[in-house]
């Protein structure tokens, strides 16, 4: 069992490098902020269940290693996470407008915290874990 | 995309607006420049032009100021027969350059700075949190 496998962090993780991927959009928009003609992107919300179903699946949906030779260990459930796909992103709430600076910078604020959330409930885990092998 | 990746996105958006507010100054500071000969074009305002650029290396939309582009309105027309630089008339032309334009541009040019150097500092806070995990 290597670490990402553990249920919980994997969740954390993903959500973490979904935070990541969002903060470069965002990022993104600001800098644009004042080409013209440049639309406002967002990134698709995180499908929770579809992440929960991923994590907790004895058999993750992308193998990590290929097994051509039956002699060959196949590991368990090691996702390589995905870059950003051009599908996941989406021009901006329900308006095809400028890039509004005020909205950009709430939801970087937002980002920020859920990030902080997500790796201060990892760090938890990892204390929870520590404690149940019984190192101080 | 990772936040190093946002981070460049948000210096690039940040060297952008600094050659836009070096054009303001240039402006600003040459809004009084008459020609140095008689009956000849004063200083001529410049604008500055940005544009988005998709940075296949980083794959992020990155923000590029562009070459800066003359205004060509009208030059202010003032009547100063003692001018040496006057014309027959005693007409001096003065450069093309609204003071309040450039004060307003000069705010807005600020004011896009701040923001990326906040997306600036949320992805550095985020990025050390990230560092924090490691530190138990």
């Amino acid at each position: 069992m290597n670490l990402p496998s553990i249920p919980l962090l994997d969740v954390l993780r993903a959500r973490m490098s979904w935070l990541n991927e969002r903060q470069g959009v965002l990022a993104q928009n600001v800098a644009n902020a004042d080409t013209p003609g440049y639309v406002a992107q967002d990134i698709k919300p995180l499908d929770f269940a579809k992440v929960l179903e991923n994590a907790t699946s004895p058999t993750p949906l992308s193998p990590g290693l290929a097994t051509t030779d039956p002699r060959h260990i196949a590991l368990p459930g090691t996702q390589v996470p995905g870059g950003l796909n051009p599908d996941d992103l989406e021009d901006s709430s329900t308006k095809n407008e400028a890039v509004s600076s005020e909205e950009e910078m709430i939801k970087v604020a937002d980002t920020q915290a859920q990030y902080q959330a997500a790796a201060n409930l990892y760090s938890k885990a990892v204390d929870m874990m520590r404690t149940a092998i019984g190192t101080p | 995309m990772d936040l190093a990746t946002s981070m460049m996105v948000a210096a690039s958006g940040m060297r952008a607006q600094s050659t836009r507010m070096r054009t303001i100054a240039e402006n600003i500071a040459n809004a009084n420049s008459t020609s140095p000969t008689p009956g000849g074009d004063p200083y001529r305002r410049k604008i500055a032009t940005m544009t988005s650029e998709f940075d296949n290396e980083l794959n992020a939309t990155m923000v590029h100021a562009g070459k800066p582009v003359q205004d060509m309105s009208e030059f202010h027309l003032q009547y100063d027969p003692g001018n040496p630089n006057a014309d027959k008339q005693g007409y001096i032309k003065l450069p093309n350059v609204n003071s309040l334009v450039e004060i307003m541009d000069m705010r807005e040019a600020q004011k896009s700075y701040e923001a990326n150097l906040n997306v600036l500092d949320a992805s550095k806070t985020m990025m050390s949190r990230t560092v924090d995990l490691l530190r138990q």
